[in-house]
């Protein structure tokens, strides 16, 4: 950010570090002039924000924080600014982290380091809301833009703001854009560079000295005198339709009924249509492009050769692996951005709030946790429904307790295989730890390391329902998936490539050379059996459960091709038929367990739903809530997982 | 009386809620302040109340309806969207 002498002495940074060299490096530009997008939320901020920016703009964890903030390059007449798409706030006194680093971003930090001006959005449907962020960002010598959104739903509802007016009275430039429709939108530029090089604004002064709650009554006086001098309104009903509306799907039995459908809709879009399409492209990888690849190795004279293994089953196999979450992951983008972008989820945050509330969680934290039954992978992504970074991280740690679909096909052929026709119970009760262990890690996480978490009564502004756009749906899932391949296709890629180069490379004291090694024989099974050991006191340190286990870190889709492999007995085409992997298995338990196969299973299972799902969750893990904490998530895992197959599998055989 | 007491369409004027100051500050900003009448449109899920704040309507969950004290508010005194600038 440029440097300025005629502003006020540098204030200390409060909630966030100071991290300038970090956070210029961040913004990109060292000498750009820097633009901040505030408002609160729900009224079209980073609609406008994607308005502006198109689709040249990023977003990520500002340095230091697991705060989102958006970044993208405003086009001014005079040249390129940073334009900043800050996490929405009610006011510059926060009520959490995401309202801590906007306050600290306009205020708290050093003069020069702040944006050089900041628009401010407000809903033409609610202005005195907007307006109070406004207020305070006057009290400062801040350059401001005032933009004035949602004028379709506020001439709705009867009321039309005059923009002239509303300038005249709060002493910033405004501007009436409708950024759904990209409607205004280019007013926008000229006058943020207008005010740019404008002199800085002289601060209003307010009465009531340092009584926050004088000062806070000055403010909505102000607001009041604005709102009076530039909002007409017609008569309007007592009652809309949205009122009508909201009674239906916030009232107790029909709120729940209703959510419970809408979750319906969002579990079975994310699995069972989403599944087709997953098979085709894995099929499309697989087949096809794997077959061409092959040929075209084989056409250089490299076709029995390590090459080809590393191109097919390392490289294609990652890429097409990543490929299979597009589908899954386009279709939980949309599904979020229609629901946020309809006002529907802030009513079903009203509906789940006293339930999720028992663990500390907000309602809408529900979404992804029912997503996760489905895949983690979206659920992780779907976190960002939570206006709280705290919120996301604790339920993207919770999001891998949720039992996937992944881990439903092990179960299913390891109880057929073991519990005959009890395996459906069986199964229903992996489905039941889940849920317990989401809730018991939720509260022990609580209670420990997120104790500082504060406990925010649920007061929610409803805001107006609108109908979505498919443009902006579109755009918004577009720039959601582009995110989740940048970040995720480096993590799933290399660690296939690694497991391929692993079970590539003979042991030291086997047959074979570089890419022609049976898997028993490879560096692959070496650390198996390093690994194998620490599963003994649960019952199941072979080195094929093991070796499974390994590849289920992978993918959980990946275990029972690798017990096929490591048996070496075809894979079988059911699950709920596992022929002769299954008499494999019996004597694999059997042996391993001394004798106590059952309770040694049942610690598997165990295992099995309580470890690390999947790479690519530690990928979607590391995009939103960072490195550290996905290290962290991974560890508690392995941990819990381990933890709780010794206790089942040494209390099991006591009884 | 809390604002929890008031029946569903009913009309009340709020008084300086009992809780923490910083939640006292947010309520104020959404606009339930002391000397605003809303008008409260139904209970939710939870036990928690829908109220009409001038033009927008404000969930609150139940403990937060009960830390409001409020007056009995004059459901003739106009339609809450009338009843000032919000």
């Amino acid at each position: 950010m440029s440097a300025r002498a005629d502003r006020p002495a540098a204030r200390p940074a409060r909630s966030v570090p100071s991290c300038h060299s970090e956070a210029t490096a961040w913004v990109g530009t060292e000498d750009a002039p820097v633009v901040a997008l505030v408002g609160s939320p729900n009224v079209g901020k980073s609609t406008l924000y994607n308005a502006v920016t198109g689709l040249r703009r990023d977003v990520g964890n500002w340095p230091g924080t697991t705060v989102a903030v958006g970044r993208g390059v405003l086009r001014l007449p005079s040249g390129d600014a940073a334009l900043l798409d800050l996490p929405g706030a009610y006011s510059l006194d926060p009520l959490s982290p995401d309202e801590e680093l906007t306050r600290a971003l306009l205020v708290d930090q050093a003069a020069d380091e702040r944006p050089d001006v900041v628009v401010v959005t407000a809903s033409a449907a609610n202005l005195s809301r907007g307006l109070y962020l406004l207020a305070q960002l006057r009290e400062t010598d801040t350059r401001l833009v005032l933009v004035v959104t949602m004028s379709d739903i506020a001439a709705r509802r009867g009321l039309s703001v005059d923009v002239a007016a509303l300038a005249a009275t709060v002493g910033v430039p405004v501007l009436a854009i409708d950024p759904r429709r990209g409607e205004g939108v280019q007013g926008l530029a000229d006058v943020v560079d207008r005010v740019l090089h404008d002199r800085r604004p002289t601060p209003r002064t307010t009465c009531g000295g340092h009584d926050p709650l004088v000062v806070a009554d000055d403010r909505f006086t102000w607001i009041s005198t604005a709102v009076d001098a530039s909002v007409r309104r017609a008569a309007v009903g007592r009652t809309t339709w949205s009122d009508r509306f909201d009674r239906v799907v916030t009232a107790p039995f029909s709120g729940a009924a209703f959510f419970l459908a809408v979750m319906w809709a969002v579990f079975q879009l994310t699995t069972t249509v989403a599944a087709p399409l997953q098979e085709a492209l894995d099929a499309l990888v697989t087949g096809p492009i794997s077959a061409a690849a092959t040929w075209l190795l084989d056409a250089v004279g490299l076709g029995d050769t390590w090459v080809t293994g590393l191109v097919v089953d390392g490289l294609i196999a990652g890429v097409g692996m990543l490929l299979t979450f597009v589908p899954l992951m386009a279709i939980m983008f949309a599904l979020l951005s229609l629901l946020e972008d309809s006002g529907y989820m802030a009513r079903a945050a009203v509906v789940t709030d006293r339930l999720m509330r028992r663990i500390g969680l907000p309602g809408r934290a529900f979404l992804p946790l029912v997503v996760g039954f489905g895949c983690n992978v979206p659920a992780i992504s779907g976190t960002r429904v939570l206006p709280d970074a705290r919120h996301r991280l604790l339920t993207a740690l919770l999001v891998p307790f949720t039992s996937c679909t992944a881990r439903l096909t092990v179960y299913v052929l390891v109880a057929t295989t073991f519990f005959g026709s009890n395996a459906g119970t069986v199964v229903f009760a992996m489905y039941v730890l889940s849920i317990v262990l989401v809730v018991l890690v939720g509260l022990a996480m609580r209670s420990t390391l997120l104790r500082a978490m504060g406990d925010t009564p649920l007061v929610l502004d409803l805001p107006p329902y609108q109908l979505p756009l498919p443009r902006l749906i579109w755009a918004s899932t577009w720039s959601r998936l582009q995110g989740f391949l940048r970040t995720a296709s480096g993590i799933i890629v290399a660690t296939v490539v690694v497991v391929w180069a692993l079970s590539a490379t003979p042991a030291p004291s086997a047959q074979g050379s570089f890419g022609d090694v049976p898997v028993q024989d490879s560096v692959y099974a070496s650390v198996a059996q390093t690994v194998a050991p620490v599963f003994d006191p649960a019952g199941f340190g072979e080195w094929e459960t093991a070796s499974a286990l390994m590849v289920g870190f992978v993918a959980k889709e990946a275990v029972i091709s690798s017990w096929a492999q490591t048996y070496a007995i075809a894979e079988p085409a059911d699950a709920s038929e596992p022929g002769s992997l299954g008499d494999a298995l019996i004597v694999s338990f059997e042996e391993s367990s001394g004798g106590d196969p059952i309770p040694a299973v049942l610690a598997f299972l165990v295992f099995l739903l309580a470890y690390t799902p999947c790479v690519a969750t530690l990928a979607a893990q590391k995009r939103e809530i960072g490195t550290r904490w996905t290290v962290f998530g991974v560890g508690m895992q392995l941990v819990l997982a381990w933890t709780l197959a010794v206790a089942v599998f040494q209390v099991g055989r006591l009884l | 009386m809390r604002l929890g007491d008031v029946p569903p369409g009913g009309y009340a004027l709020l008084e300086a809620p009992d809780v923490p100051t910083a939640m006292a500050r947010r309520l104020a900003e959404l606009g339930l302040r002391a000397g605003e009448r809303v008008q409260v449109m139904h209970r939710t899920a939870g036990g928690g109340r829908l109220l009409a704040v001038g033009d927008t309507r404000i969930a609150v969950d139940r403990q937060t309806a009960r830390a409001i004290p409020v007056r009995p508010g004059d459901a003739d005194a106009a339609d809450p969207s009338e009843a000032g600038p919000s």
